[in-house]
């Protein structure tokens, strides 16, 4: 128990520190050779390229802190001045190593720190790890435990993932010296047993030595001094063999502790005043100091009151000189606090982009959806549209077409603008029927459709003859065909065309007759009359431009009253046209409900040159 | 029991403090001169000590210095007159009285240091050992430390 009480002191400390102080790198130390190169050096006998290697090398094996100190400095201008991360990094690790070996934890942790920072955290793992079980060591020496445990376990972790296997085994040892010095010598050479046999299979000396000094301490704190003594005996005999003299120091004071528990005071001065001997003549201040705390506790467990005092005076000097520990600790806490608070800010910021990375992307991607559904949407509306007005352009050219076919021009005009036609008088209008005689008769042996299509044949043919002259068709009713001049627009010469339209139906008509491949031909009556009528259209369906009054009826009449291939024509009419045409009197005949009427056939144009030509192109220029 | 132990230690170191405040662990560097032509005689031989050792007897049979424990003790040795002779300390023995320092017998190559770990009323009565150059011929010397 006392043992244990008294390893919890500066010591153990001191004793944590030598171990770990400089890592993995510290089992490099070599003095011989790093002799050689410091020769070679200072010679100027070696290429230039490998100056920085060297430097490096020389600051690797060389075991005394203020010599790698001296060429730390020399590597690091060198590394600057050839802008090497790589060397830099070196120079700032084996700086801290050293100042760490002098016991400058403060300035230790801000050179490690500065390595650290320019260690990539994602490619360079293993040198992460490194850096991170030299800061572990300086915050045992820090006594922070926290930090030591946190540092240890992410070193561990990365080495094992990297199957470091050397620095895996190192970080364990360590980590189980944590342990030592927490007082769990149990935990700790569950470590040491895990790492000893990895440090004999790589057959590394100086890692060994340490485990088996780590062992020896391990034991005594279980109170078992015996195994303890032989474990720490053979760590001490390979660690002078090797000329490594730090631990050496540090196990003397912990084998004087030993002997002092078995109060043999002689064996614990002894080991006592070694550890200050070596440490003196290698200027480890921390284990000076070290071993002037434990002779202090020797004279006063011996009863020498003033050498204790003494000796403690000494320790309290060399200490203040060894460590400010109050300004190590804040800044190791400023350091570590910022490091996490860094790394945490790193963290949330690498987060908070990602996340608003994929926002954005989600946004993005929802917007260009939306807006390709939009542009598509669009797109299929306008598609949808052109084709909606090509249809309904064609169609109402069709409808327009078609009411044109039905409606005199501008009274289709008047009903598509209005929506309705109002009905209207006109003073003077020649109205036509033709009538094909016996075709009642004819119907009856005929097929209907061989018939209708015959009398389409011929009504198409009026149809022409009657634009020809400027004319309004008005309707068929059955096998009657009924047409008028001067409407819509009152025209001068409207009996005048009517007749001539007339005799070209007659000729047509004729013409037909005399063609030989037609059986189904008509004679036909033509009839005329001219006077005052209203027209107009009338309903909602079906609309249909037509012509009310007894200029109608009358014109009726005189189609019935006609004579087969003949013109009959009122007197009213007659007046308009007798200038131009031979006319027959036929006398007074008895029209149904008018009385008697004078009628004219009509035979032919007066004057041999008068033709229907002259009347179709005073109709044009009219028109024009 | 640790915080007792804690108590007690603290509590002696800082009255210790108080009552030898200014006082300090001293080093004793002794000095043998050797008269290198008839090393035999000891008694042409002579010790001489730093001026802050406070010496007890100067007599060549009996150099005696006073010392307080904690305080170490550096025996060193020289030819006397011009003699070039190096004469190199390689041991102390203890003879007789308090076992002031850890080990009966001290040694070294050319000189012996020794802490004084405990005190005693007696004298410290021990043995210097010395030879001259590359000669292994062990030369003895008697003196004493005085520690109270």
């Amino acid at each position: 128990m006392k043992l244990i009480f008294k390893c919890n002191g500066w010591a153990k400390v001191v004793l944590l520190l030598c171990l770990m102080v400089k890592g993995m790198p510290s089992f490099g130390q070599n003095e011989a050779l790093a002799d050689s190169l410091i020769q070679v050096y200072e010679s100027g006998n070696y290429d230039p390229a490998l100056k920085l290697k060297m430097l490096s090398r020389i600051t690797f094996y060389l075991p005394d802190p203020d010599r790698i100190l001296a060429y730390s400095d020399s590597l690091m201008m060198e590394a600057i001045r050839q802008d090497s991360t790589k060397y830099i990094f070196n120079s700032h690790l084996q700086t801290g190593n050293a100042l760490q070996q002098k016991g400058n934890l403060s300035s230790a942790l801000d050179s490690y720190f500065k390595a650290l920072e320019i260690t990539d955290r994602k490619t360079e793992k293993n040198q992460l790890a490194k850096m991170y079980t030299a800061i572990a060591a300086v915050y045992a020496g820090m006594n922070n435990r926290e930090n030591v445990r946190q540092y240890y376990s992410d070193a561990i972790s990365i080495f094992k993932t990297e199957q470091d296997t050397l620095n895996y085994a190192v970080a364990m040892e360590n980590l189980g010296d944590t342990y030592l010095e927490w007082s769990k010598p149990d935990s700790a050479l569950l470590y040491f047993n895990q790492s000893g046999p990895i440090f004999e299979k790589l057959g590394n000396k100086i890692a060994l030595a340490y485990n088996l000094g780590n062992k020896g301490l391990a034991f005594a704190q279980q109170g078992r001094p015996t195994i303890a003594e032989e474990n720490i005996e053979e760590a001490i005999s390979i660690l002078e063999e090797l000329g490594d003299y730090r631990p050496i120091t540090t196990y003397l004071t912990y084998m004087s502790d030993i002997y002092a528990d078995k109060e043999d005071w002689d064996g614990a001065f002894d080991y006592s005043l070694r550890s200050l001997d070596l440490a003196k003549q290698y200027g480890l201040k921390a284990q000076i100091s070290s071993a002037y705390l434990k002779l202090s506790e020797l004279y006063e467990r011996t009863g020498y009151a003033s050498a204790s005092l003494n000796y403690y005076r000494r320790y309290i000097a060399f200490r203040d000189s060894v460590i400010n520990l109050s300004a190590v600790q804040q800044m190791a806490e400023i350091r570590r606090n910022s490091e996490n608070a860094q790394h945490k800010a790193e963290l949330d910021l690498t987060n908070q982009q990602k996340q608003t990375q994929k926002v954005v992307t989600i946004a993005t991607g929802i917007a260009l959806f939306l807006i390709i559904l939009l542009a598509f949407g669009l797109y299929r509306r306008a598609v949808f549209m052109k084709r909606t007005n090509a249809i309904i352009e064609r169609e109402m050219a069709r409808s327009e077409g078609l009411l044109i076919n039905i409606l005199p021009a501008e009274t289709a005009k008047e009903l598509k603008e209005s929506g309705k036609v109002k009905a209207k008088k006109f003073e003077s209008v020649t109205v036509l029927f033709t009538d094909f005689e016996a075709f009642t008769a004819h119907s009856e042996h005929i097929e209907p459709e061989l018939l209708v299509n015959r009398l389409g044949y011929y009504f198409t043919a009026f149809d022409d003859i009657i634009e020809k002259y400027g004319l309004e068709k008005i309707k068929t009713i059955g096998d009657a065909y009924m047409c008028a001049g001067g409407l819509p627009f009152p025209i001068e010469n409207h009996a005048l065309k009517m007749v001539y339209a007339a005799f070209d139906i007659l000729k047509f008509v004729e013409d037909t007759k005399a063609e030989k491949d037609t059986d189904l031909t008509f004679n036909v009556r033509i009839g005329i009359n001219t006077g005052p009528l209203v027209a107009g259209v009338v309903g909602n369906k079906k609309f249909s431009y037509d012509i009310w009054g007894d200029t109608v009826n009358v014109a009726s009449r005189m189609e019935s009253l006609s004579d087969s291939g003949r013109i009959n024509i009122s007197e009213d009419t007659y007046n308009l046209v007798k200038e131009e045409f031979e006319c027959t009197y036929r006398g007074q005949m008895e029209v149904k409900n008018k009385g008697l009427m004078k009628m004219y056939f009509v035979k032919g144009p007066l004057r041999l040159d008068s033709t229907s030509n002259s009347v179709v192109k005073k109709h044009t220029r009219q028109e024009t | 029991m640790k915080n007792k132990i804690y108590i007690k230690f603290f509590l002696v170191v800082f009255l210790g403090l108080w009552m030898v405040q200014g006082q300090a662990q001293t080093l004793h560097e002794l000095v043998l001169t050797v008269d290198t032509t008839n090393p035999s005689n000891v008694t042409n031989n002579s010790f001489s000590a730093g001026n802050n050792t406070i010496m007890a007897s100067s007599s060549k049979n009996h150099f005696a210095i006073k010392a307080e424990v904690g305080d170490s003790v550096l025996w060193k040795a020289k030819a006397a007159g011009e003699s070039q002779v190096p004469v190199h300390v390689v041991g102390v023995n203890y003879i007789s009285g308090p076992r002031i320092f850890s080990s009966n017998t001290l040694t070294g190559k050319s000189t012996v240091k020794g802490t004084i770990i405990r005190g005693g009323k007696e004298n410290y009565v021990y043995k210097l050992h010395y030879t001259l150059g590359s000669d292994t011929k062990v030369y003895v010397v008697t003196a004493a430390i005085i520690t109270k």
